[in-house]
């Protein structure tokens, strides 16, 4: 089915149209961004080299991922629009089988701005990097980059299928991260507006004008039982909505 | 031995009751029609028995045992619209129901000759005609050759050629044993598809069983007595026949009547003849479908 679900996201017109975007603005971004955004006191040949590099692309990875979210959404929502949940159900898929489907189109996506992140990063380096050995445990802000890829995938699913209209949906999950959320980050205990979900999955990649030795990675491991808490809960949302719900 | 029994099947939506306590059986190797106007909760009947909507109350069975997994792999079915994705091919969009229902893909081919879709296997399913996307859903619902095909309106929307196309396929199913269910608002299809059927109306159960007793034996007998009988003798004789009511004169010497329940054109004739009265013709006028559609969900 994993293959299947591959070949079905080169198949769609739509995906393909989004995925190439997701390419070509993470390729551009980095080449032209990365000039402007110029780290205070970083010399510029240390701009594309490692280590610092990978914390830098697993940031503005974080900023293009909203266009696999998008995405996403627009699978999730395609299986209610086409019906394809209530046909799979029909031919006897279980409810879990419907979500281990779009398990695998999430897989794909991530590993998708895995390659991407990767191809770019090594592209850069070797071409202006100062210092183009890239080291394992630099790659660590990467990893990141994809659990928090997989939490804003494992919410969009979620609300994908409470709302299962694609243009609701996507509306809904940008309200929620940058209205909703915000405001009520302002209202509760900071310590508790610490825990809100896209909070917690932001702090996962580290802010876009890290510099060489700012890259921490205390934070992003801090958060990252939450993290996990916050995508296992999306998941079992998800099954628990979809079984109740009449398809 | 039955396939699908249902048993006072209710779905409610909030206020609105779109199925109440609908109850019957689907004998085994039969064709199964569920007929009944736009709205009469024919859908919803079998999205119930498809597990895809939750019942309010009421119970499913298939091959006496409840939905399962287990269960679903011995059917086969469709519900409304062909389901699915408008940008693959129709071979891909099978490879994806063979991969849901564990089918070999080599039965992909034989599902696709038998629905008349090998020459366009590649093609996208958005690029085919309505007759095309219903004729696919059925090769999606022969994958892994199963005992029971559900088919939701699988005529619906077809030129006169796709509608006999579709019928000559499902009563080539049913001749090799399958047991077939369909759910029509179209009553000509039913008539000529179905041996078994229920008549829905506003989510209940008008009527069920065998096609031949809806055509009911309680209808109009024409009679046509020789020359030399007078329509005035033949009423008058006929008037004398406590089982006989409703005389009406059809022209042409032609003579219409009802007969009580249980009364034969042969009574008739032996009444007849014993009074010296000999027939020429007497004719049971069988009522079609569609009188007896209206009949019941006008009751």
């Amino acid at each position: 089915m994993l293959v299947l679900e591959a070949r079905k996201l080169v198949q769609y017109r739509t995906a393909a149209g989004v995925l190439l975007l997701y390419v070509v603005l993470f390729f551009l971004y980095v080449l032209e961004g990365y000039k402007l955004n110029q780290p205070v006191g970083q010399a510029p040949e240390l701009t594309y080299a490692f280590p610092v590099l990978w914390g830098r692309l697993a940031s503005t990875g974080s900023l293009f991922s909203l266009l696999l979210v998008i995405l996403f959404l627009i699978l999730t929502t395609d299986d209610f629009q086409y019906r394809i949940f209530r046909q799979q159900l029909i031919d006897g898929a279980s409810y879990g089988k419907l979500l281990q489907i779009k398990f695998f189109d999430a897989l794909l996506l991530v590993v998708f701005a895995l390659l991407t992140t990767g191809v770019i990063g090594l592209f850069y380096a070797l071409r202006y990097g100062a210092n183009p050995v890239p080291m394992a445990t630099s790659l660590l802000p990467v990893v990141f980059g994809a659990v928090q890829l997989v939490g804003f995938l494992s919410f969009a699913l979620f609300i994908g299928v409470l709302v299962r209209k694609n243009g609701m949906a996507t509306l809904l999950f940008f309200l929620y991260i940058f209205l909703v959320e915000p405001l009520v980050r302002n209202r509760v205990p900071r310590n508790l507006a610490s825990l809100l979900p896209s909070n917690i999955l932001f702090t996962l990649t580290p802010s876009p004008a890290v510099g060489i030795t700012q890259l921490n990675m205390q934070a992003p491991l801090s958060v990252l039982p939450f993290a996990l808490a916050y995508i296992g809960l999306f998941w079992a949302a998800a099954y628990l909505l979809l079984r109740k719900q009449d398809l | 031995m039955y396939v699908l029994e249902i048993d006072a099947l209710t779905k409610v939506y909030g206020r609105a009751t779109a199925v109440q306590a609908v109850s019957f059986q689907v004998p085994a190797g039969s064709v199964f029609g569920l007929l009944g106007p736009n709205g009469s909760g024919k859908t919803t009947t079998m999205g119930m028995a498809l597990g895809v909507l939750h019942a309010t109350s009421g119970s499913v069975r298939w091959f006496s045992e409840p939905l399962s997994e287990a269960t679903k792999r011995r059917i086969g079915a469709m519900l409304e619209a062909p389901n699915f994705y408008p940008y693959l091919s129709a071979y891909q969009n099978l490879e994806r129901v063979a991969a849901i229902k564990r089918v070999a893909k080599s039965s992909i081919a034989s599902a696709l000759a038998e629905t008349g879709l090998l020459a366009r296997q590649h093609d996208r399913f958005q690029t085919f005609s309505l007759g095309m996307k219903q004729r696919l859903a059925i090769a999606a619902t022969l994958l892994g050759n199963p005992e029971v095909l559900v088919l939701d309106e699988p005529t619906n929307g077809l030129d006169p050629q796709g509608i006999v196309e579709v019928r000559t396929l499902i009563l080539d199913l049913a001749a090799r044993g399958k047991t077939v269910i369909i759910s029509s608002h179209l009553l000509d299809e039913i008539e000529k598809m179905c041996t078994h059927l229920v008549v829905l109306n506003k989510g209940q159960v008008c009527a069920t069983g065998p096609v031949e007793s809806f055509f009911g034996t309680a209808g109009r007998t024409l009679i046509r007595p020789r020359p030399e009988t007078t329509t005035q003798q033949l009423r008058q004789v006929l008037g004398g026949l406590p089982w006989v009511t409703d005389l009406q004169d059809e022209g042409n010497g032609y003579t219409s009547l009802n007969m009580t329940s249980g009364y034969h054109p042969g009574d008739l004739n032996m009444a007849l003849f014993a009074q010296g009265i000999v027939v020429s013709e007497i004719t049971p006028v069988r009522r079609n479908l569609e009188t007896q559609f209206f009949a019941l969900i006008n009751r």
